[in-house]
């Protein structure tokens, strides 16, 4: 993975979230925001201070323990009627390496829980066509999109993981720039009498 | 011909058209109704069902059917006939449709299916539109939503 020119060189097994226009391509590299986040796996991101503070952690953990194993060594030979040398100096190098088996742990889990992220980001919502009008309910986490004649999509609708429609978007101003002067709009779904959803130009609050 | 367009309702989302039926008072019934380019929240009715090109009703079977359910038509052009055109004359006809339909805010207002005597237009979700030939119905309409506005004047602002 080329961090250093922040793009991927393969497309990117995640397609992105609909909704957050920065992850939908596939051969950007964490969202087009490396200074924030690293992407260990090539699949997603996580914050750089958490990873960096874990991998800086290690480092020192290690560095400790060889520092310990190199300039401690003296303790052996301060030894008296008991191994007292001894046993502080396994001690501490002991101590060191629980601390570095500890940070190497936290790095596994956090590469563990990512690997189980791309599980679910391997698996985009579906995406189904239709040339007629959109139906309220469909399959749960999918996208219909109405085309015209000529395939061009006009109008898509989300559905959200109860299978109920969430949102549309429109991909025209119907004809009247003045009330739809931005192109796409969207409209979204009031499930709150669920046997009469109604489609609002506004967001419930 | 005139007509009005309406940005605020009394069930707050477009189209319940109880509320229009109630505001223009109730003289859908006379009339015969060709609804084109149609889409609801719901279709509880099998005479209004979920895809078909339009729908031909009766003005009481349809009253009847808005009536009982709280249907949204989010899209919908309903045009209105007096009793004695016959639905093959009527069907000779382009069928209306708002989708798209730039000379629906074209300050020459017209009603679009030649033989039609209103015309109600639920658009997008987001407003209405009423035309009628015969102004009583402009002016029932008027005195339920005095805030609506006169659509040729609308058409014409830039």
């Amino acid at each position: 993975m080329p961090v250093n020119i922040s793009r991927l060189l393969s497309p990117d097994s995640y397609t992105g979230n609909p909704y957050n226009p920065n992850t939908q391509n596939v051969y950007a590299y964490v969202g087009n925001n490396p200074v924030n986040y690293v992407d260990p796996t090539g699949h997603t991101s996580i914050p750089v201070n958490y990873n960096l503070g874990i991998e800086w952690s290690t480092v020192a953990a290690g560095a400790g323990a060889g520092g310990w194993a190199g300039s401690m060594w003296w303790l052996c030979a301060a030894n008296g009627f008991l191994p007292i040398g001894d046993i502080i100096y396994v001690g501490g190098l002991i101590v060191c390496a629980v601390l570095v088996a500890d940070q190497t742990a936290d790095i596994n889990a956090i590469l563990a829980e990512s690997d189980e992220t791309d599980q679910t980001d391997t698996n985009p919502e579906k995406v189904n066509q239709t040339t007629d009008s959109l139906p309220t309910t469909g399959e749960p986490n999918s996208v219909t999109q109405q085309v015209d004649e000529n395939g061009n999509i006009i109008k898509e609708r989300h559905y959200g993981p109860d299978g109920r429609a969430i949102d549309d978007t429109h991909y025209t101003d119907h004809g009247n720039s003045k009330t739809h002067p931005e192109v796409p709009h969207n409209h979204y779904w009031d499930w709150s009498d669920p046997l009469h959803p109604k489609l609002l130009d506004e967001p419930l609050n | 011909m005139k007509g009005l367009i309406i940005k605020k309702i009394k069930s707050k989302y477009f189209t319940n058209m109880k509320d229009v039926f109630f505001a223009i008072g109730n003289v859908q019934k006379k009339y015969n109704w060709l609804i084109t380019n149609y889409e609801c929240n719901i279709y509880p009715s099998k005479e209004i069902p979920f895809t078909q090109r339009y729908v031909w009703i009766d003005g009481k079977l349809l009253t009847d059917i808005v009536m009982k359910d709280d249907i949204q038509f989010i899209w919908g052009v309903f045009s209105a006939f007096k009793k004695n055109e016959s639905k093959n004359t009527i069907l000779k006809y382009s069928l209306p449709f708002a989708d798209g339909n730039k000379d629906l805010w074209s300050p020459d207002i017209h009603i679009q299916h030649p033989l039609a005597e209103i015309e109600i237009v639920s658009w997008d979700s987001s407003l209405l539109l009423l035309i009628s030939r015969n102004q009583k119905i402009i002016n029932s309409f008027l005195k339920k939503y005095p805030d609506a506005i006169d659509l040729e004047r609308y058409n014409s602002m830039d």
